[in-house]
């Protein structure tokens, strides 16, 4: 653990959906975060890795408290934030941020950008009216998005993909909270700019000293961008590794298997095909019993199909939650 | 050599909007011999997509200019008539996968007559026999024939990509033209359609005309790779000499920014955006980017040079006239 101290803790945390699908009949049950445990450093910052459907998003959500969790808890600043009243959850939102997958969808399209930066500030009570667009000018200096006077009286339709994730990057972070999410922060823009927004947000993220949680399916951007990377798949953390580590000897055979799928630029990888599982990953309705990635793991044993394996700490800060590694 | 499946010379495609003409796809030539790939890449807004449509003409009503050879087996299918183009080349000899085609199921339809269409449609065969043939195709692609009888939202987006996979090989074309065909799907479901691919290619002894902004994606098909910029062809060359070697500064830059699991480097990223294609830069379309421009890049655009046999470079750096 950092010299720093934890900041966020999240013990067996739940969210489950109840999905009605008629008047008399029983509701169906999808469990999104099944039992997810995992410490969160101040000024670090984590990579969460799955697939759709993995309960990533609505872990990154329930985390912030956007979602009421089902059961467990999340300790914050040593404050347990899992049953806050109105006024407490107040606090809370000024203490996280996030920053959503699509720009476009996450703007009021009516608003000028001015505007957009400066409602946080309002609701907050945060400034003057001369200190406010003050801050909001740094805000979009500190995102490059100068000189600010071009971009402040503009609305959303009018900026680039690129530029307008830049405006969100500002959002969630002008009033300098200790903890940020972004949800696939990058995953809508061109491949080219990318990597130019994740330097943007490294380079914030660390001069702050912000905690961040950076919620992705493409697990080839993470090592640039944590220090450690969590891998879920169907609801269950089921690796977490310094994200060296992680990379260079992933334990999960799922995390193998994602690592196994992804080509980097190389004339040669024509020429084979990918050693890969088949399938797709499993409803969070009725998943399957034992460890959920059974039904597609070259190596699964009877123990696997019967039983949930447990999390085990193989090295130090490397834990997986597989057979192979435990003992039934 | 014997001569190539498919000549694509010098072709044009503008439309005409309100704000003044956009030069999508700008004198772009290449060849494309039998079951060969050729993969198409570039920032979004390059001309990537306009460069596919033009080739199986589907396109949008704003057409402002249309011109070019394309020669399939030597005959040039740009002086058919529409009317005689939708009959014997497309679909029949050029086929397309759409990008995030899994949404373009119709969702009334059972999946195996969606699959059985284009053989109804393009080859005038009869209902029962068609669906056969689709039982037979999606058999190919890995899904179970009893999947003919459901409907789309039964499948996953896996399988549903698969099927539309099926629908483009099922008249039997020369060449697939591939859109993105993985963007909406997960990694491990990504590798397993480019494994299914590789396979058809392998056993059909297809071409196909690979699009998609991801470099890395792409060395999964690609023998030859074209790099697109600004409705320019700035780069095409073979595989083995591309992802080792790119030329033009702009392949360069794209390979410098593709994070990478296996090796350590720095991450580069291009500042700016692509300009627009209503009034592109004069010179070199790229030089406003081009770590490299000099002063002719500003004022004249570069010639098309093959450095080496089968290796071409629209950059003014392997010309000789900087």
């Amino acid at each position: 653990m950092g010299a720093e101290g934890v900041l966020l803790r999240v013990e067996d945390l739940r969210k489950w959906f109840s999905l009605r699908r008629g008047l008399f009949s029983s509701p169906l049950i999808l469990k999104a975060v099944d039992g997810v445990t995992f410490s969160l450093d101040k000024g670090e910052s984590i990579s969460l890795v799955g697939e759709s459907g993995s309960g990533k998003t609505t872990l990154g959500k329930t985390v912030l408290r956007l979602y009421e969790p089902t059961s467990g808890r999340i300790v914050f600043k040593g404050r347990d934030v899992s049953n806050l009243d109105d006024d407490e959850l107040l606090w809370y939102r000024r203490e996280t941020g996030l920053v959503q997958q699509d720009p476009y969808g996450a703007m009021p399209s009516f608003m000028t950008i001015f505007r957009i930066l400066e409602e946080p500030l309002i609701i907050h009570k945060a400034g003057t009216k001369e200190e406010r667009r003050e801050m909001v000018f740094r805000a979009l200096e500190e995102v490059r998005l100068t000189p600010p006077e071009d971009f402040a009286f503009k609305y959303p339709h009018m900026l680039s993909g690129g530029q307008l994730q830049r405006v969100a990057i500002a959002r969630a972070l002008i009033l300098r909270p200790s903890l940020v999410v972004a949800d696939e922060p990058v995953s809508m823009l061109d491949a080219s700019v990318r990597i130019e927004i994740l330097t943007l947000m490294r380079d914030l993220q660390e001069k702050h000293g912000i905690s961040f949680i950076y919620i992705t399916h493409d697990l080839s951007t993470t090592r640039y961008f944590s220090e450690r990377i969590f891998i879920m798949y169907a609801g269950h953390l089921v690796e977490q590794a310094p994200s060296k580590a992680l990379v260079s000897e992933p334990l999960h055979p799922y995390t193998q298997a994602l690592i196994e799928a992804i080509p980097d630029p190389d004339p040669e990888n024509r020429r084979r095909l990918r050693k890969v599982p088949p399938g797709e990953p499993p409803s969070l309705i009725n998943p399957p019993p034992g460890c959920r990635f059974h039904p597609r793991c070259p190596y699964a044993m009877d123990v696997c199909r019967r039983e949930e394996p447990p999390m085990v700490e193989v090295k130090p800060g490397h834990a997986v939650k597989c057979w192979l590694y435990a003992k039934a | 050599m014997s001569a190539p499946l498919l000549e694509v010379r010098n072709l044009l495609l503008h439309y005409g909007t309100r704000k003044g003409v956009v030069r999508a796809v700008d004198g772009v030539s290449f060849t494309l011999g039998a079951g060969e790939t050729l993969a198409i890449v570039g920032e979004s807004g390059c001309g990537k997509t306009s460069l596919a449509r033009a080739i199986i003409r589907l396109l949008p009503r704003n057409v402002h200019r249309f011109e070019g050879q394309v020669l399939l087996d030597g005959a040039d299918v740009m002086k058919l008539s529409d009317e005689e183009f939708r009959r014997e080349v497309q679909w029949r000899k050029i086929s397309m996968v759409f990008q995030a085609a899994q949404n373009s199921l119709n969702p009334v339809l059972k999946v195996g007559f969606q699959v059985a269409e284009p053989l109804m449609v393009h080859m005038g065969m009869d209902r029962e026999e068609a669906i056969a043939e689709a039982r037979k195709h999606l058999r190919m692609v890995g899904i179970h024939e009893s999947f003919a009888d459901r409907y789309p939202f039964e499948l996953s987006g896996g399988m549903k990509q698969r099927a539309v996979i099926a629908m483009a090989l099922i008249t039997k074309p020369r060449v697939v033209i591939l859109d993105e065909p993985t963007s909406a799907l997960d990694v491990i479901t990504q590798a397993n359609i480019m494994n299914l691919l590789k396979t058809i290619k392998r056993e059909l002894g297809i071409s196909y005309i690979f699009i998609t902004h991801d470099i890395a994606l792409s060395s999964e098909l690609a023998d030859k790779v074209m790099v697109m910029y600004a409705g320019h062809m700035v780069e095409l060359a073979g595989a083995d000499e591309f992802y080792t070697k790119p030329l033009h500064p702009y392949s360069q830059k794209l390979m410098a920014s593709v994070p990478t699991l296996r090796t350590d480097k720095k991450l580069e990223f291009i500042p700016g955006a692509p300009p627009s294609l209503i009034n592109p830069p004069p010179g070199c379309r790229f030089h406003p980017r081009c770590p490299y421009a000099m002063d002719v890049c500003r004022r004249e655009e570069p010639p098309t040079v093959e450095v080496k046999s089968g290796h071409y470079v629209k950059c003014w750096l392997h010309a000789g006239g900087g």
